[in-house]
């Protein structure tokens, strides 16, 4: 059985304007030791998804349902006490934005030693802190034991994801979930931190779930990939297939916005459109509006979701054998994008 | 931290600087050119000759050019007053008596005291009342605002909302005199005003006699306060470091107090500061409405009979508390809000 097996999780949250359902339906899996890549545009659920699992999201405005197992224990149904012991021990997060994800009033060492005490009330504060100050250097922080006395304030973007990281590993947690870890940082920072996660990856042995918008970080270091559209999983398959033989609509948009394909042309292809408005889906397929090969059929029947994760999987109306010829269009890009960088 | 806090009292000393320049020009050439209440007449008394006021004039210094007088006023407030104006303003007096007549602020008018003597013999009733006022609104308000942030929206958020709109539109006199009339005067339970010494072997009548203006004076400020507090929290609530926190594995309690109230704390400390600096120059409405005897009514008193140098005296000692309590804020904010100190 997976580490954490998710199905069928709903999200929605109380608006003003009415209920959104910003989570519909989704299901995927991930084994001890995988990296996860959740994949798709801004809005389309994938941090909703991962922030519903860990029960971070206020239940005065949102409310989830489905299941969430970890490790053979429902995390949506578990009580409070239960889910905090996980939170942090089991299952740690790293946050998109490292500026604002350091509380700024408190120095580095306590922030990541509370990480260490609040599962482990035994250990010593001086062991503590030189199981904080080994975290910061394993992540490669300079000085370590001079750096737990910093505030947040006195070190760069990089060095806080870094402090971040250090914080989410420091209990050997088994999955860590990287929510778009990279986004906040400049470009050369983020190679690093990248460079830092695959490291680490294989130093602790915790499963990645890895969302991201950036199909380049995907093939660099996922093992599998979920795609998301407007809430719901469109296409999961291992990484390779993604690349070689991509098979829904949307995927082939996102592959197709890549630069690198692009060398050469003026504009960088986009996919057409915007998503459709959560506060009132489409009956049918919800990438409808925005795909060039959609047929009368889309418009009032969904495609069948995504249940069963162990293979290739696509929520589609397309017939196979056409998109499998689109698909084969698509290799030379994953070819390219590939290719070590 | 040391250049930062030697800083701010260079910071505070040039304040003060200014005020006194500000005081006076506004009590001397102001009042001298631009109205018909020359010092010098005040002193003298109603039905005084031309020859008594130039008298005055001359013990006042107020013959000596502007430049003069100010630098006079600088030295006495900073060194005390020198022989020679003990010799003007005391010449039959020994120095003990001296002393009650004549200080750092100069001599009253109207009570031909020193000020700095009629200053310090109201202190007691003016800090007791900022003091106990403080304390209450403080251990009403931060609860009271943590709670609603804690429950937006709730039933006891909407009420909280209710009473501060309630709170914060009493005028002080109105809620005073009504609690006068029914917590002292149909039903006894307080002193229906005035003021006793704190002692330590009883300290009820100190404080009995400042409950109902301890409230009264809170009112306003309790409003004030847990809105605040309510806000900051809401906003320390949403930020990324809460969240941080929670999935850390943090409890609740720990989220809520060790993460964002702190946090949340930082205005609030700033604001307090100012307007117990505020208070110490004293709450002329509460005061009044209760018959204390504080700096507040002392400065209304002195306004009213013209006591110009009791009044600037006041408003320069009210400058100084609220400049200390600046640095003070500054300081303290220092310690809580590590970001503060570096620039």
């Amino acid at each position: 059985m997976a580490l954490l097996e998710v199905k069928d999780l709903q999200t929605t949250f109380f608006t003003d304007d009415g209920a959104v359902r910003a989570v519909d339906g989704v299901s995927f899996s991930v084994e001890a030791g995988q990296v996860v890549g959740i994949v798709g545009e801004s809005g389309c659920g994938k941090s909703v998804t991962m922030l519903s699992i860990m029960r971070l999201l206020s239940a005065r405005h949102s409310a989830t349902t489905g299941m969430a197992s970890f490790d053979g224990e429902d995390l949506l149904s578990i009580p409070n006490k239960k889910m905090r012991e996980i939170r942090g021990k089991q299952i740690s997060k790293i946050f998109q934005d490292p500026m604002t994800s350091l509380n700024p009033v408190y120095r580095i060492g306590v922030q990541i030693v509370e990480a260490l005490r609040l599962h482990d009330k035994a250990i010593s504060r001086v062991a503590a802190f030189d199981r904080a100050e080994q975290m910061l250097a394993a992540v490669g922080i300079p000085s370590p034991r001079e750096r737990l006395r910093s505030y947040p304030h006195e070190l760069s973007g990089g060095m806080r994801q870094r402090v971040m990281i250090a914080m989410a590993l420091i209990n050997d947690p088994k999955v860590l979930i990287a929510d778009e870890p990279t986004t906040a940082l400049d470009v050369t920072t983020q190679a690093q931190i990248l460079e830092l996660i695959r490291k680490l990856r294989n130093e602790f042995s915790s499963a990645v779930v890895f969302i991201t918008h950036d199909l380049g970080v995907v093939a660099e270091l996922c093992d599998e990939v979920v795609v998301m559209y407007a809430g719901k999983v469109v296409e999961s398959a291992p990484v390779d297939e993604i690349f070689e033989n991509p098979q829904h609509p949307y995927t082939w948009g996102l592959l197709g916005s890549l630069p690198g394909r692009n060398l050469g042309n003026d504009r960088l292809y986009s996919v057409p459109g915007s998503p459709p408005s959560l506060l009132d889906p489409p009956t049918g397929c919800r990438f409808m509006a925005r795909c060039a090969h959609a047929m009368s059929i889309c418009e009032t029947e969904p495609p069948l979701e995504i249940l069963d994760h162990s293979e290739h999987a696509v929520a589609c109306h397309l017939d196979p054998g056409f998109r499998t010829t689109q698909a084969i269009a698509f290799r030379s890009i994953a070819n390219r994008v590939q290719e070590p960088r | 931290m040391i250049r930062y806090t030697i800083r701010r009292l260079l910071w505070g000393a040039s304040v003060i600087l200014a005020v006194t320049l500000a005081v006076f020009v506004l009590f001397g050439p102001v009042l001298q050119w631009k109205s018909n209440v020359e010092p010098a007449r005040i002193y003298a008394g109603k039905n005084a000759q031309p020859e008594q006021i130039e008298r005055v004039s001359k013990i006042l210094g107020l013959d000596k050019p502007f430049y003069e007088q100010y630098g006079i006023m600088i030295r006495r407030l900073v060194l005390g007053p020198n022989q020679a104006d003990k010799e003007r303003m005391c010449p039959n007096s020994t120095e003990a008596e001296c002393d009650e007549l004549i200080g750092h602020l100069g001599q009253s008018f109207e009570k031909r005291r020193s000020v700095d003597k009629l200053i310090f013999s109201r202190l007691g009733v003016t800090f007791s009342l900022a003091l106990v006022g403080a304390f209450i609104w403080i251990s009403i308000s931060i609860p009271v605002g943590v709670l609603s942030a804690l429950r937006p929206r709730s039933i006891f958020d909407r009420i909280t909302v209710v009473f501060i709109l309630i709170g914060q539109s009493l005028p002080v006199y109105y809620f005073g005199l009504v609690a006068l009339y029914f917590l002292a005067y149909t039903n006894k339970i307080f002193p229906p005003g005035g003021y006793m010494a704190f002692q330590w072997s009883e300290p009820w009548p100190w404080l009995s006699h400042l409950l109902l203006p301890g409230f009264t004076l809170a009112l306003q400020f309790t409003a004030l306060y847990a809105r605040l507090v309510r806000g900051g929290m809401l906003d320390a609530l949403g930020e990324d470091y809460v969240r941080t926190a929670r999935a850390k594995g943090a409890g609740e309690t720990r989220t809520v107090f060790k993460h964002a109230f702190r946090n949340a704390l930082l205005p609030i400390v700033t604001l307090f500061g100012l307007d117990i600096g505020l208070l110490f120059g004293g709450a002329i409405l509460t005061e009044a409405t209760f018959g204390l005897q504080g700096i507040g009514s002392l400065s209304v008193d002195a306004a009213y009979r013209f006591d110009v140098p009791t009044t600037s005296g006041v408003v320069l000692f009210s400058a100084i508390c609220i400049v200390v309590a600046n640095i003070v804020v500054d300081l303290l904010l220092a310690v809580v809000d590590p970001r503060i100190r570096l620039d």
